[in-house]
């Protein structure tokens, strides 16, 4: 066997093509390092111009409230809270959807669905960032690209001709003459392939979290397990190609439209399919109910507006008679609260479709082994739909947080607050949180599939 | 010669069974693209249409208001999908369905279908654009990689030559079979498509010339590729070497430098944040856009205009509603720093995007995509020109009823009420589709790389002569 892998290996270092190839592959990879950092960095760039902002009305307020106590009201209208949802070095090896979401919010009073969906360019954080659609539309190139994409077609132009090119340079007889078969000199051949490619990806793993100094991150191992369990179902494609014996340009041919398949044709069917059971409809109902909402509350009257605002909010209901007029910070919260509790519903129904909507797109991805390796690259960086919507609804319950506090001193505690009110305003700080278990089936699934394949090509040779 | 080899290559290719394959494959990939896709556009276009009316009903159906209130309900401006973009959806995933118009803000666009999407969308839509760009090159790569390598390695070429023949005019009458035979395969989908077009616009006629230069620009695509494929299969001494090179050109030209080169605009030219964009909107409209011109200079300077222009002395003996006057022309200031601070974003937009429109020089793949997108509407300039139009709506609106306002009622009246008839002063929203001269315009160096890739095409068929025939 070692004469095998030595003799391979000789073969492979001798070939200008592999040579080039390999740099080509280890250029393109480092780029995408570089693209990747660049990513995180400018977001986490964006993030700190807001937090210093922030920072620093929140020092003049503690500063204010040290001589004198103020109006609760204030404390979450010129001041609140940053709610962000920070790239690490993990983030900039598979950077997902993270371009798409938003990812620094300022947090204050007011109507949280107005300041999310009317509310844009002018003077708020919480509709979204500014991003060009052209750039969306082209994608990342970073390391987790690198990876479904490039590694496999680099392991199918290495392996594609382990078994035709014997036949085809006449030496399969001598081969045949080996005391060990042939299929199982094809298999080591095949092994020494996946360890080079294997190889090179690590390496590029290992620099990418140097850069990002996630080195030590538990992650990186996670990372490193799913590219070489994506490898593994890929050698296993290979080998049962190979195994039906055909020409060189047969098994190249075959192999592309496999590759292609898997990572272009599929998905976007895939995608089709998706929208056809859940359609991205128009948000009409939610669109028209902020609009309805903000217009109707605040021309209600006074009295209408208190008896509803008491009627859904009991425990504030004895603690005032009625609101005052635009100057009464009891003005703005009962009807931004008013607001909030209307659109409310639509929201909760547009979550819910998009949960469902990002269930039957996880189960789809179980058709394609690139599709299941994405998963697990952006659940590991904290890059996926279901985390962009655990952070968005975040924001909804610690603005619920920030405004239940201030509230209370507005309705309860005749709207004053001292420096120690402010200092116990709530603070969060969002998490992604990352399936374990999920990954770990994801990675069985892989390998269990390239083991399935392997055993198939096995069981077609003998056939042969 | 010429047609003779051409004719031969045609009915080579009919026999193959690998012609065959990459037939039933793409029909099959452009019909249920063709399906998808159009059901999609009718469905948004459909509700779209409807929530603008439902946006107009809710205008009009207001109760009594002061104008400026009423202002205040705001409209929406949805936007319409182009009928073409059926065909290529270009940034229509990436950008918002409808903006809310209001006073005193300016909103961004809203739920893009990509904010909904999971990343299964980043790989692609399955759009006939999809399979003509990515898939099709492909299929004619495994259609011609050994066109002219097999004539080699089965010495025919030589016999090809010894008949009086040239190897240019060898690789002129392939290049000739390979795209009579797809422009077959192709001419059946062009006219669904029409069919599919005809549909959606039932009240509207068929745009024929951008119909014609759409599928124009997809036949000459299809034909650099195929020039690209049978120039590698000539030059090369194998089929397989012809195979990988040809494999290696659309892996660089589909997928790797759309991403790198439009991954470099955005290196080079950094995107602000929302903060940095809404903080400097804030400090020029407190401040002036000078610098030197702020809110309470601006109000003083006007009031005294006001005043000399109906000839009285005090706001109280003002013929009008000195207010709105104010909310008109606080409107316009604001709207024209909006517009300026706006313009920075897509001037830096634009030279993000200018790398990856130079990039059509090197990659006709982008070439393509680029004056696909514009021809059928989806692109960046169309999209920045909805946008446009619903902010003048917007300045429009607002101020039709703040000049109402002014006119109707004196100063300090904010209780005075109007109905339906005022409201019936705004027109609906109703935008206007640019037309072809304009997607032209704005890709100009798109359309241009395309015209070169042809020239050059042409040129390196003529230096085909020079190949050995073995």
């Amino acid at each position: 066997m070692k004469v095998i892998y030595q003799y391979e290996w000789k073969q492979l270092v001798r070939s200008s093509a592999f040579i080039w190839l390999t740099l080509l592959l280890f250029a393109i990879g480092l780029y995408a390092i570089f693209y990747g950092r660049n990513e995180v960095k400018q977001q986490q760039f964006k993030i700190s111009l807001l937090r210093e902002n922030i920072e620093k009305n929140n020092l003049a307020m503690a500063d204010s409230l040290l001589k004198k106590d103020t109006a609760a009201s204030e404390l979450g209208e010129f001041t609140g809270r940053l709610h962000a949802n920070n790239p690490d070095g993990i983030a900039a090896l598979s950077f997902g959807q993270r371009d798409i979401h938003k990812f620094a919010q300022h947090i204050t009073n007011g109507s949280f669905f107005y300041n999310k969906y009317a509310t844009g360019y002018y003077n708020k954080t919480m509709s979204g960032e500014i991003v060009n659609p052209f750039k969306l539309l082209a994608g990342h190139l970073d390391l987790s690209f690198v990876f479904l994409f490039l590694f496999p077609l680099y392991f199918i132009l290495l392996s594609y001709n382990l078994f035709s090119s014997e036949q085809e340079n006449g030496t399969i007889g001598l081969l045949g003459m080996q005391p060990v078969p042939v299929k199982i000199i094809v298999l080591h051949k095949l092994l020494l392939r996946l360890f080079i490619v294997a190889l090179s990806g690590v390496s590029l793993l290992l620099i990418g979290g140097l850069v990002n100094y996630t080195i030590t991150d538990f992650r990186i191992l996670l990372f490193a397990a799913a590219f070489i369990s994506y490898l593994i179902c890929w050698m296993g494609i290979i080998a049962l190609l190979i195994s039906f014996k055909r020409s060189s340009w047969f098994n190249a041919l075959a192999l592309v439209a496999v590759w292609i398949s898997f990572t272009l044709l599929l998905p976007s069917i895939l995608n089709a399919i998706l929208n056809t059971r859940y359609p991205v409809h128009t948000k009409t109902e939610l669109a028209a109910a902020v609009q309805k909402a903000n217009a109707e509350f605040f021309a209600m009257d006074k009295k209408t507006k208190t008896d509803s605002f008491k009627h859904t909010f009991p425990f504030y209901a004895n603690s005032f008679d009625t609101i005052g007029s635009w100057e009464d910070p009891k003005f703005y919260r009962v009807t931004h609260t008013l607001i909030d509790n209307y659109v409310l519903p639509f929201e909760k129904e547009r979550i819910n479709l998009l949960k469902k909507r990002n269930e039957f797109s996880t189960s789809l991805s179980y058709f394609s082994p690139t599709l299941i390796t994405q998963n697990i690259f952006n659940d590991l960086a904290g890059s996926n739909m279901s985390q962009m919507l655990q952070y968005d609804t975040s924001a909804w319950h610690y603005f619920k947080q920030i405004s239940r506090y201030t509230d209370d001193m507005i309705f309860l505690k005749s709207n004053r607050a001292d420096s120690k009110d402010f200092e116990k305003l709530p603070l969060y700080e969002y998490k992604p949180v990352i399936k374990n278990s999920v990954i770990v089936l994801d990675l069985l699934v892989l390998v269990c599939a390239g083991v399935l394949l392997l055993l198939s090509s096995g069981f077609i040779n003998n056939k042969r | 010669m010429i047609r003779i080899i051409a004719k031969k290559e045609i009915r080579t290719l009919f026999r193959e069974k690998i012609f065959w394959i990459v037939a039933v494959v793409l029909l099959l990939l452009l019909a249920a693209s063709l399906v998808n896709s159009s059901i999609s556009v009718k469905q948004l276009n459909k509700e779209r249409t409807e929530a603008q009316h439902m946006s107009r009903e809710g205008w009009l159906m207001q109760p009594p208001k002061n104008p400026h209130s009423a202002a205040h309900y705001g409209n929406f401006a949805f936007r319409i999908k182009s009928p073409l973009s059926f065909f290529d959806n270009g940034l229509d995933a990436y950008t918002g369905t409808y903006l809310f118009l209001e006073p005193h803000k300016q909103n961004g666009d809203k739920f893009s279908q990509a904010e909904e999407s999971s990343s299964l969308l980043r790989f692609g839509e399955l759009t006939p654009a999809f399979v003509l760009q990515m898939i099709l090159p492909l299929l004619i790569v495994f259609a011609g990689f050994g066109a002219i390598t097999r004539e080699k390695e089965g010495n025919t070429l030589k016999l090809l030559l010894a008949q009086g023949s040239s190897i240019r005019k060898v690789v002129i009458g392939k290049i000739a079979g390979h795209w009579l035979a797809f422009l077959l395969l192709l001419l059946p989908f062009f006219i669904v498509a029409i069919f599919v077009l005809a549909s959606f616009n039932q009240q509207t006629k068929v745009d024929w010339p951008r119909l014609f230069l759409l599928f124009g620009t997809y036949l000459l695509y299809t034909g650099v590729w195929i020039i690209i494929t049978m120039l590698v299969s000539a030059y090369s001494v194998t089929s397989r070497s012809a195979l990988m090179k040809l494999l290696g050109c659309w892996m660089l030209a589909v997928i790797i430098i759309p991403k790198l080169s439009s991954n470099i605009g955005t290196v080079i030219y950094k995107t602000p944040s929302q903060f940095q964009f809404a903080s400097l909107i804030n400090k020029d409209v407190e401040e002036g856009i000078d610098g030197h011109n702020p809110y309470d200079k601006r109000r003083e300077t006007l009031m005294d205009a006001t005043l000399k222009k109906y000839k009285v002395k005090k706001p109280e003996d003002l013929p009008v509603n000195f207010d709105a006057i104010a909310m008109i022309e606080s409107e316009q200031y604001t709207t024209e720093v909006f517009r300026k601070r706006k313009e920075e974003v897509d001037e830096l937009f634009i030279k993000q995007n200018k790398i990856s429109e130079w990039a059509c020089f090197l990659n006709p793949a982008q070439a393509l995509q680029y004056s696909s997108m514009a021809i059928c509407g989806t692109d960046y300039s169309h999209y920045h020109d909805f946008q446009n139009q619903a902010e003048t709506y917007r300045l429009y609106f607002v101020n039709t009823m703040n000049e109402y306002m002014s006119t109707h009622t004196r100063s300090g009246d904010w209780v005075t009420r109007f109905g339906k008839d005022t409201y019936e002063l705004v027109k609906p929203f109703s935008y206007q589709s640019a037309a072809l001269s304009f997607a032209l315009k704005h890709q100009q160096l798109s359309f241009a790389a395309l015209l070169v890739w042809i020239i050059i095409c042409i040129l390196l068929i003529y230096q085909t002569n020079k190949i050995k025939a073995v």
